[in-house]
């Protein structure tokens, strides 16, 4: 057997066999807590603002998750495209590990050697990430009644999370993308302050489309790179 | 205290949500033993592979303690199991917050701020769930077939899909980037400081070159602005 049908009959072949499984397990796996507030609790979701919430989340999740294992595949590879976009935590973590392995084992890249080496070091990634997590629930677990019911200074903190996350997400703008970030973002501040309750599920698909467009535009013009951009 | 807090802390809940954890070992454990096998036949020595996975081991040990700052975050509404679930498998804050500030805000909510009960808390957890299912999906139906499907998506140009992605996303948070800015009070305080501490954090990696500190931005600014937040108001009684 020859080298190439080699890689694929006992790499490629079993690799994509296990991929696809665990994945489909894993997606049965994600709505287990679902299912158990159902049948131990008997809780089923307000189907009308769950449908709203999702429209809201699927407009720009659907872009992203037919986008991202496109785009990192490259870097990823085979087995560690599979892995990795059930971990999660690519840009930061899989990608720069990776990254690393293929250097220092000193493979060519886009060579089956590579391919191995990619997929072993995301291996070992992903037991790193989930034992540090389970060191974390150890560690959280004890002091978890203290956490959620802290005084008043506390409190008041906790409740402004999701506006400190837009904090930090628009300071992100300004250093990735700040051409990209500028027509949403005027536009959004237009729309907050004439009405600032307005449901996600109305405002969110819209701004999307429109944001994608004035990118588009932009990108044609040659006034944004696709480089350092996720 | 809450009996939302209780089902969200149960045994049950605790079993539900390590079902998928066993599959990521699963998984990592399966495809680390197929490529010692093929690397074997290709030529790979045994010390190479197990430098690989070791490299992959060390160097994701210290920056993954920052994604504990995230489930930090994540207990306080929902407990301490399904953050945990939801971190450790595709497993992103911002994500996570997103989904369950939307669900919770569909339900006549102001974001993650107010009292939760066991609607919200349901709604959240299928919001979680459902949200984020497409990229699994394209995964694993379209890995043998990516450049296909990447031919077929944005005409194969990958600039173009960056910036699209970037755009996406850009669109689908501005509105929440608003908000906090037209209500004042503690929102504003939070985006602020999440703000500034944010491009504090980007100046000292770009201008100091301290690259380690990528994975951690995310969380300490988040981290800053709530602490302005609860400063502002313990001191100066702003918002609350």
């Amino acid at each position: 057997m020859n080298k190439e049908r080699l890689y694929h009959e006992e790499f490629i072949k079993p690799v994509e066999k296990t991929g696809r499984y665990t994945i489909l397990a894993a997606i049965f796996c994600m709505f287990l807590p679902g299912i158990v507030l159902y049948i131990v609790w008997g809780l089923v979701p307000d189907m009308g603002p769950l449908v709203r919430a999702l429209i809201a989340v699927w407009s720009f999740m659907a872009i992203m998750g037919i986008l991202e294992p496109i785009v990192y595949y490259p870097i990823l590879g085979f087995g560690g495209t599979y892995m990795s976009f059930l971990v999660g935590n690519i840009m930061n973590l899989r990608v720069p590990v990776s990254a690393t392995a293929q250097q220092v084992v000193g493979v060519k890249e886009g060579s089956p050697e590579a391919e191995l080496v990619s997929t072993l070091a995301i291996a070992g990634s992903l037991v790193a990430s989930e034992l540090v997590l389970i060191l974390g629930v150890l560690v959280f677990l004890p002091v978890i009644g203290r956490i959620q019911g802290s005084g008043m200074a506390v409190e008041v903190a906790l409740n402004q999370v999701l506006p400190a996350l837009f904090g930090a997400l628009g300071g992100i703008f300004l250093f990735r993308s700040p051409k990209i970030g500028m027509v949403p973002l005027a536009l959004a501040f237009a729309i907050a302050f004439i009405k600032n309750d307005l449901p996600y599920s109305i405002v969110i698909p819209p701004m999307v489309v429109i944001s994608v467009i004035a990118a588009r535009i932009m990108y044609k013009r040659k006034w944004v790179k696709g480089e350092g951009m996720i | 205290m809450n009996s939302y807090l209780d089902i969200a802390n149960s045994p049950a809940m605790w079993l539900a949500c390590s079902a998928i954890i066993l599959v990521v070992f699963f998984q990592a454990i399966r495809l680390t033993m197929i490529s010692f096998r093929a690397g074997k036949s290709l030529g790979l020595s045994k010390e190479q592979m197990l430098s690989a996975f070791r490299i992959g081991f060390t160097t994701t040990l210290v920056p993954a303690i920052a994604i504990l700052l995230g489930l930090a975050l994540l207990i306080p509404k929902l407990g301490l199991p399904f953050p945990w679930m939801r971190l450790s498998v595709i497993g992103a804050v911002t994500f996570e917050l997103i989904a369950a500030g939307t669900a919770a805000t569909e339900l006549g909510l102001d974001g993650l701020n107010g009292e939760f009960n066991t609607t919200i808390f349901t709604n959240v957890v299928w919001t979680m769930s459902l949200g984020a299912i497409l990229g699994l999906f394209v995964v694993a139906f379209f890995t043998p077939k990516i450049d296909k499907l990447k031919k077929k998506v944005a005409g194969g140009d990958e600039g173009w899909m960056k910036v699209l992605t970037a755009a996406a996303f850009f669109g689908a948070v501005s509105y929440m980037v608003a908000q906090p800015v037209s209500k004042g009070g503690s929102p504003l305080v939070a985006l602020v400081g999440g703000f500034l501490t944010m491009v504090v954090i980007g100046a000292i990696i770009r201008i100091g070159k301290q690259a380690w500190l990528k994975e951690w931005a995310l969380a300490l600014a988040i981290l800053g602005g709530m602490t302005l937040t609860g400063l502002a108001f313990h001191f100066f009684n702003i918002g609350g």
